[in-house]
Formats: structure tokens, C-alpha cells, sequence
């Protein structure tokens, strides 16, 4: 087995962390986007962030006198989903395109501290 | 943050690179993590449910926090909407601690926690702290 530099491979393990570190800040920072849904007669208001996970649900005074609650649930667990599906996509969409940066890191180091 | 977008920011190691040593990086238990990884596609086709204290709302997700179905007792129709929805995001949350729960017993503590759910003596608050000057015209609060 040739011998490789280890000094090298510290710094270049440290840059991978550290790579690693902003993508996964950046990840939450995209995170905190927030996507809006409405129901179709707009008695149901949805907002999601968090990615998809967190969801904060308004409901117009009216909303009760004009649905029975089956049916306020059907509205609502659609409206919801729709707004999650959306939210999901385009978080995923978002994360998809963050630089690799560990990845470039790690070619980069790792060709420097390869053994000749 | 999202399981796919946790998982995919570990880091693989190639132990077989000739540019490390085996003592450098512990072998890769294939067979561990060809376990955890099914473990893991069983949750997502799991359902877990949450409700409210009050059990005024009961949500259904899938293992990946996706709603499945949201469902109301007979008793949401005499209380505000403000406090029904409440409920609704109290139910989601305690769901949502479901799935990460689930995540957590299969790949242990490194799985980040969600920020916890206001607890239960907060809830009741909820109504008391309703401003109806808060208003907008549109039926919804500001």
C-alpha cells in the first residue's frame, strides 16, 4: 500500500465538513420558505414550511355553517396535501440544485493527497 | 429537516480506495445498512395519528409527514375556528413526532428533533388569547 499524505487528508476531511456544514444551513434556509393554499371556495387558508413539515391552517367564521364536518375534512385534507405536495416539490427541486460543494471538496482534495 | 434531505448529505466513504488504510475507516457493514435502509421503507408506508388534547382533531400522515386524512369530532362545531384551528397544527405536530420517532428507533439519536409541540396546559390558552379585533374582513384573522 503506498504511502499518502495525512496531513492532506485532515484538511481535506475538514474542508468536507465544513462543505457539508453550509449546504446543510443552506438546506434550512431554503427550508423556511413558505408555500400558501387555499381550498377552492377560499374558506380554507394553508400555509406550510419547514420543508413540507410544518402546517398552519386558517379556517373562515363561516366555514362550519357550510360544511358538515365529513365533508370540512375532505376540504381540509385535500387543501392541505395539495399545499404539502407543492411545498415538498419545490423544496426538493430547490435542494437538488445546491452546489455539491463536498463533493468538488473532496475530488479536489483527494487528488491532491493521492500517492503519486 | 426532511429525512431524504438528511440521509442525502451523509457522507460515503469508500473503504476500498487505495488511498486508505483499512485502520483510517471502520469496514462498511453492508448487511447493517441494507437493514436500516428497508427499515426505513417500511416506515414510509406507515401511518401514524395525531390528535389534540381535546381530541377535536385527528390527522392521519404517511411515514414521510405527508397528510393522509384530517377528520373532526362533533364537538369542533362549538368551539371558535380559531381553536379548531389550533387543534388541526397540534395534531399535525404530535403525527409528525410520530414519524420522527419511528425514524429515530431505526437510525438512532442522530436524527435531528423536531422543535416540540406546545404543551398541553399552552392549548388551552388559545381562546383566551384570541383577539377579535384581530379580524380581517375576509372572515380570516389578521
Amino acid at each position: 500500500m503506498p504511502e499518502f499524505d495525512r496531513e492532506g487528508l485532515a484538511e481535506t476531511l475538514r474542508q468536507i465538513n465544513e462543505s457539508m456544514a453550509e449546504t446543510t444551513a443552506e438546506a434550512g434556509r431554503l427550508a423556511k420558505a413558505v408555500v400558501e393554499g387555499r381550498s377552492d371556495d377560499e374558506r380554507v387558508r394553508v400555509r406550510v414550511t419547514d420543508g413540507w413539515r410544518t402546517v398552519s391552517v386558517r379556517l373562515r367564521e363561516d366555514t362550519f355553517r357550510s360544511y358538515d364536518l365529513a365533508t370540512l375534512g375532505d376540504v381540509v385534507t385535500r387543501t392541505v396535501r395539495d399545499t404539502q405536495q407543492r411545498a415538498r416539490t419545490a423544496f426538493e427541486r430547490a435542494v437538488e440544485q445546491l452546489e455539491p460543494a463536498e463533493f468538488t471538496v473532496t475530488e479536489t482534495g483527494l487528488r491532491r493527497v493521492r500517492p503519486e | 429537516m426532511p429525512l431524504e434531505a438528511w440521509l442525502s448529505m451523509s457522507l460515503p466513504v469508500d473503504p476500498e480506495a487505495e488511498f486508505f488504510t483499512p485502520d483510517d475507516f471502520p469496514p462498511v457493514d453492508s448487511e447493517a445498512d441494507r437493514e436500516i435502509l428497508e427499515a426505513l421503507e417500511r416506515l414510509k408506508t406507515a401511518t401514524y395519528t395525531g390528535r389534540d388534547p381535546e381530541h377535536l382533531v385527528s390527522v392521519v400522515v404517511d411515514g414521510e409527514a405527508m397528510v393522509m386524512r384530517i377528520r373532526f369530532a362533533g364537538t369542533a362545531v362549538t368551539r371558535s375556528p380559531e381553536v379548531v384551528e389550533r387543534a388541526i397544527s397540534v395534531a399535525l405536530e404530535a403525527a409528525g413526532r410520530q414519524v420522527d420517532d419511528a425514524v429515530r428507533a431505526v437510525v438512532g439519536d442522530s436524527f435531528p428533533r423536531q422543535a416540540a409541540a406546545p404543551k398541553d396546559e399552552s392549548y388551552g390558552g388559545v381562546e383566551a388569547a384570541y383577539d377579535p379585533a384581530a379580524h380581517t374582513g375576509d372572515g380570516f384573522d389578521a
